[in-house]
């Protein structure tokens, strides 16, 4: 998703601004950002109150250490990894406060790269699923990760970052990353490989 | 091999960032059989479903509409009502305090002024009166330069008033002579 036009205003410029105490300039940012922060979020928190609330979270934390942004990624990279943490943080909270389990423990003795896996749920016959009920797979499927696989098979997959990217905006290292992709695989391959075969 | 560097370079095999000696040692490790039994056959096959299950997903979030943050001017508000929540009051603009040493300054020449002016106003003003004339004597011969001489004249009282100024003191007893 773009963000939202607002004008030739730099962020940059708009960074320093902010660094003034220009709030003005941080609500241009805003504007600017709101809705790719929002998507970034819903994608992970998959509810729209929490992503809004988590959105405001995000804006909050990015003013309260704007003075400590220095420029070196850009803002938008720097926003997303607020926006990451901030969603990683309230799911493992939640996961606390609700019992909620991530059964994402999977080690490489259980699932051989090569193994056929079976489908957890009773499957459907392939021909049969719908667009819908595929969706349906995949919404709950995505559930079944804790919120940093879910994070990093979402910035890799769909949305294309390389391992650094990803990274730097989940604040682990590009091994952790890479480990957590492998994991996060592993468990989509078990729960969706009847429905992506048949594509 | 440690089982976290298997998973780092298994994934890094799959999404193609090995290269030159790493890629060459993994698909000769491949070639034997990795360490969890897996044959070179079934990683590749692995790979490809892996490939196919990124097909998916991306195929799944580009069908699903791009989530839209609703209200999002009250959004802006809100966040912006909150900034200012937590930002402390600026204080009031501090008095301008001058340094004791500077401030001596002022004060002394304030009083220098006001001195000048009073000297002016009872010295100066005075001579200045219409009817009478205030005049510097340009040429005078003395033994001393420091003497100077000024002539004051009223025609009101019709007197002339010359004033010798930088005379030596003359001492009592020929003053009373």
């Amino acid at each position: 998703m773009q963000p939202e036009d607002c004008g030739p205003s730099d962020d940059a410029q708009l960074v320093a601004q902010c660094q003034g105490g220009d709030r003005a300039a941080f609500d241009q940012l805003m504007t600017k950002y709101r809705n790719q922060v929002y998507a970034t979020i819903y994608n992970l928190a998959r509810n729209e109150e929490d992503a809004w609330d988590l959105a405001q979270e995000t804006f909050l934390k990015a003013w309260r250490h704007i003075a400590q942004f220095r420029g070196q990624s850009k803002f938008s990279t720097w926003l997303h990894r607020i926006a990451t943490n901030v969603t990683i943080d309230w799911a493992r909270r939640k996961q606390i406060e609700g019992g909620m389990e991530f059964d994402d423990g999977v080690g490489l003795h259980e699932i051989e790269p090569g193994a056929a896996t079976a489908p957890h749920s009773a499957s459907l016959p392939h021909q049969n699923l719908q667009a819908h009920e595929i969706q349906v797979r995949i919404d709950n499927a995505m559930t079944h990760l804790s919120p940093e696989h879910r994070a990093v098979i979402l910035l890799r997959e769909v949305d294309g970052l390389h391992y650094e990217e990803i990274a730097e905006s989940t604040s682990c290292t590009v091994g952790t990353v890479m480990s957590r992709l492998f994991y996060a695989r592993k468990k989509l391959q078990t729960l969706l490989r009847d429905v992506y075969e048949t594509l | 091999m440690s089982m976290k560097l298997f998973e780092e370079q298994y994934t890094a095999w799959i999404d193609g960032r090995l290269t030159g000696e790493e890629l060459a040692a993994f698909e000769a490790q491949l070639e034997r059989g990795l360490p969890n039994g897996v044959t070179k056959a079934q990683a590749e096959a692995d790979r490809a479903a892996v490939r196919q299950l990124g097909v998916l997903l991306r195929g799944h979030y580009a069908e699903v509409p791009a989530p839209v943050l609703k209200n999002a001017d009250f959004f802006n508000q809100q966040v912006l009502r909150q900034i200012e929540a937590e930002t402390p009051p600026t204080a009031p603009p501090a008095a301008t305090v001058i340094p004791w040493p500077f401030r001596r300054l002022v004060w002394g020449g304030l009083g220098s002024l006001g001195m000048a002016a009073l000297l002016f106003v009872t010295l100066v003003l005075p001579q200045l009166h219409p009817g009478q004339y205030y005049a510097q004597i340009l040429q005078t011969q003395t033994g001393d330069p420091s003497i100077s001489a000024v002539a004051v004249h009223s025609e009101k009282e019709n007197v002339t008033v010359l004033w010798i100024d930088g005379l030596d003191y003359v001492p009592a007893k020929k003053a009373k002579n």
